[in-house]
């Protein structure tokens, strides 16, 4: 019988080469925790944590370390996995822009942008009168996206008109541009739209005054004076990365390496859609979040 | 004499109060017994309906014009129905599958189901893309579904039979069931467990992706949220119940009705009632 005890051992050891370790860029950073959080619940297998922010971890400790799956929450702890885990397998979610990472092939995640049809549908569903709608965008971040989604925007009958800012000179004047055309602006994610915060508070200034609505990606924008926000829901996506991570140790990657994320969250000021004399579609409050009115 | 008089005039006085006092102590609990407030518990395992804050704040200004009662939404089954426990005095508004599984162990009777483009009836359905092949669509990659796990594996199993088990599918918990449709879109996952009324809204709002999916299967018809009490409270319910029925007709009560993804209420008939409690 002696012969089954280096056997358990072995077995033993197979499985701590299962484990993922988890590295959170920032678990006192509230998106992140929540991600975290809806990982750990939906993975069935041990999971080990480190957070960036209280722990220090090394490239030496990290290329010596037996997981055998590494889950990276933010840029910070994917730049610091990446170039010490060979080709082991790794999940990423929560980077902005994680094409600026040209991840490798063992990278598989979840992006931090939604599809942009998810909240063209959702401004078509709440405000079927919109159908105008101004964009900004620079050339260097986001003219693909913005080609794309005109197309797109096209398709649920949305004339979507963009125009390019090079610099903080040239962004008010090209809203001033473009708002007398439309019946919305769509803020977007783009660092030359508003490279500091001024121009967020200047852009929602200058939309109020013409009584123009301002669609957007983050809740928080809503409290400062958007209308409307279809932001990404982030405890899906902490569950998208477990089941990549789940397929990706079962054997069966992925067809798409990365994803967008598949859940929204919809937050509507109904008392600013009433101050410019919007109308909502009642029908379309079941998709809402958070309503403030 | 004068002394005597004053004396037991104040006699009188202190009796009278102490009267009054006792009258008053033993209405007190009466009195504080009718400001208890009635709480609406809401908890739905059909859909992932995650707008808690903001429904209970348009719900409990809302109910507040009429009296003592107060909503209070749960996002946990278990903590719900802990909750529930030895509850007397409420309205328990909970799904159909939901309602079919405690009410005999809650003893609560369904009074009114909510009604959807003038149906009570709605249908689950499973969608994937148009190119996808019916038989092992649920091996190929997850099912996005706004419902909660056990709610969707039920829905599966009817779909599909006894061989679903816990871990042969994966499901991808979304907010909401558009949500769960766009997924398949998107391709974030293979198939997307919804209700038919989200597939005829996308026909209307977005025909070109619309065009990209198809129903593979179809469930049976079941009812929409129901509204229950326990028995204790049956009698009593009036009031509350007929508020609740008319609030579609108000602006602001139509606008959290549309928050429940429903457009009114209507009562619960005979065969309703037998077919929910089974």
């Amino acid at each position: 019988m002696l012969w089954i005890f280096p056997i358990f051992l072995l077995l033993q050891a197979d499985v701590s080469g299962e484990e993922i370790l988890l590295i959170n860029s920032n678990a006192k950073v509230e998106k992140y925790r929540i991600v975290q959080e809806e990982f750990t619940k939906n993975f069935a297998m041990p999971v080990r944590q480190i957070d960036l922010d209280d722990d220090h971890i090394s490239g030496k400790k990290l290329r010596e370390d037996p997981a055998a799956l590494f889950y990276c929450i933010g840029a910070k702890a994917y730049s610091l996995c990446r170039p010490n885990i060979g080709d082991r397998p790794l999940v990423f979610s929560s980077i902005i822009n994680w094409q600026r990472f040209s991840p490798s092939s063992e990278a598989y995640g979840v992006s931090n942008e939604l599809n942009a049809r998810m909240p063209i549908y959702m401004f078509r569903s709440v405000f079927p009168d919109v159908k105008k709608i101004a964009v900004l965008y620079s050339r260097e971040y986001t003219l693909q996206w913005f080609t794309d989604t005109v197309a797109q925007a096209k398709e649920l009958e949305i004339d979507l008109r963009g125009k390019a800012v090079s610099g903080k000179r040239s962004i008010l004047p090209a809203l001033a541009q473009m708002l007398p055309e439309v019946q919305a602006l769509w803020l977007i994610p783009d660092p030359r739209v508003m490279p500091e915060k001024k121009y967020l508070y200047d852009i929602l200034e200058k939309c109020h005054e013409k009584q123009i609505p301002v669609f957007t990606y983050h809740s928080a924008f809503v409290r400062l004076g958007a209308v409307m926000s279809v932001a990404v829901d982030n405890p899906t996506i902490g569950r998208q990365a477990a089941g990549i991570a789940q397929e990706l140790l079962a054997g069966k990657p992925p067809a798409d390496r990365v994803q967008f994320p598949a859940g929204s969250e919809i937050t509507l000021d109904l008392k600013k859609a009433g101050e410019y004399g919007l109308k909502y579609n009642r029908d379309a409050l079941g998709l809402v979040n958070n309503i403030i009115r | 004499m004068n002394h005597y008089k004053e004396k037991s005039v104040r006699l009188c006085r202190f009796m009278l109060s102490a009267v009054f006092f006792c009258l008053l102590l033993s209405a007190w609990p009466e009195k504080a017994q009718a400001q208890e407030k009635i709480m609406i518990y809401f908890y739905s395992s059909e859909t992932n309906i995650n707008n808690f804050k903001s429904l209970k704040m348009e719900f409990d200004t809302w109910l507040s014009r009429f009296g003592p009662y107060e909503f209070q939404p749960f996002s946990d089954r278990q903590i719900f129905e802990t909750h529930l426990r030895g509850k007397k005095d409420c309205l328990v508004l909970l799904s159909s599958w939901h309602f079919s599984k405690i009410a005999k162990e809650y003893s609560l009777s369904p009074l009114l189901s909510g009604i959807r483009n003038g149906k009570k009836y709605q249908k689950r359905i499973l969608v994937a893309a148009a190119a996808a092949s019916g038989a092992d669509i649920l091996q190929k990659g997850p099912v996005a579904s706004a419902s909660n796990p056990d709610y969707t594996r039920s829905v599966l199993r009817e779909l599909f039979g006894e061989e679903i088990t816990g871990d042969s599918v994966r499901i991808l918990t979304v907010p909401k069931d558009i949500d769960a449709l766009m997924s398949v879109g998107f391709e974030m996952s293979k198939s997307a467990l919804i209700t038919e009324s989200t597939l005829e809204k996308l026909k209307e709002t977005d025909p070109v992706l619309s065009r990209k999916m198809k129903t593979l299967k179809a469930g049976k018809d079941s009812l929409l949220l129901i509204l229950a009490v326990p028995e204790s409270f049956s009698e009593k319910s009036g009031k509350i119940l007929e508020i609740i029925q008319n609030m579609s007709g108000q602006p602001e009560g139509a606008d959290i009705v549309r928050m429940l993804d429903l457009d009114g209420w209507e009562p619960v008939g005979a065969s309703e009632r037998s077919k929910l409690e089974g």
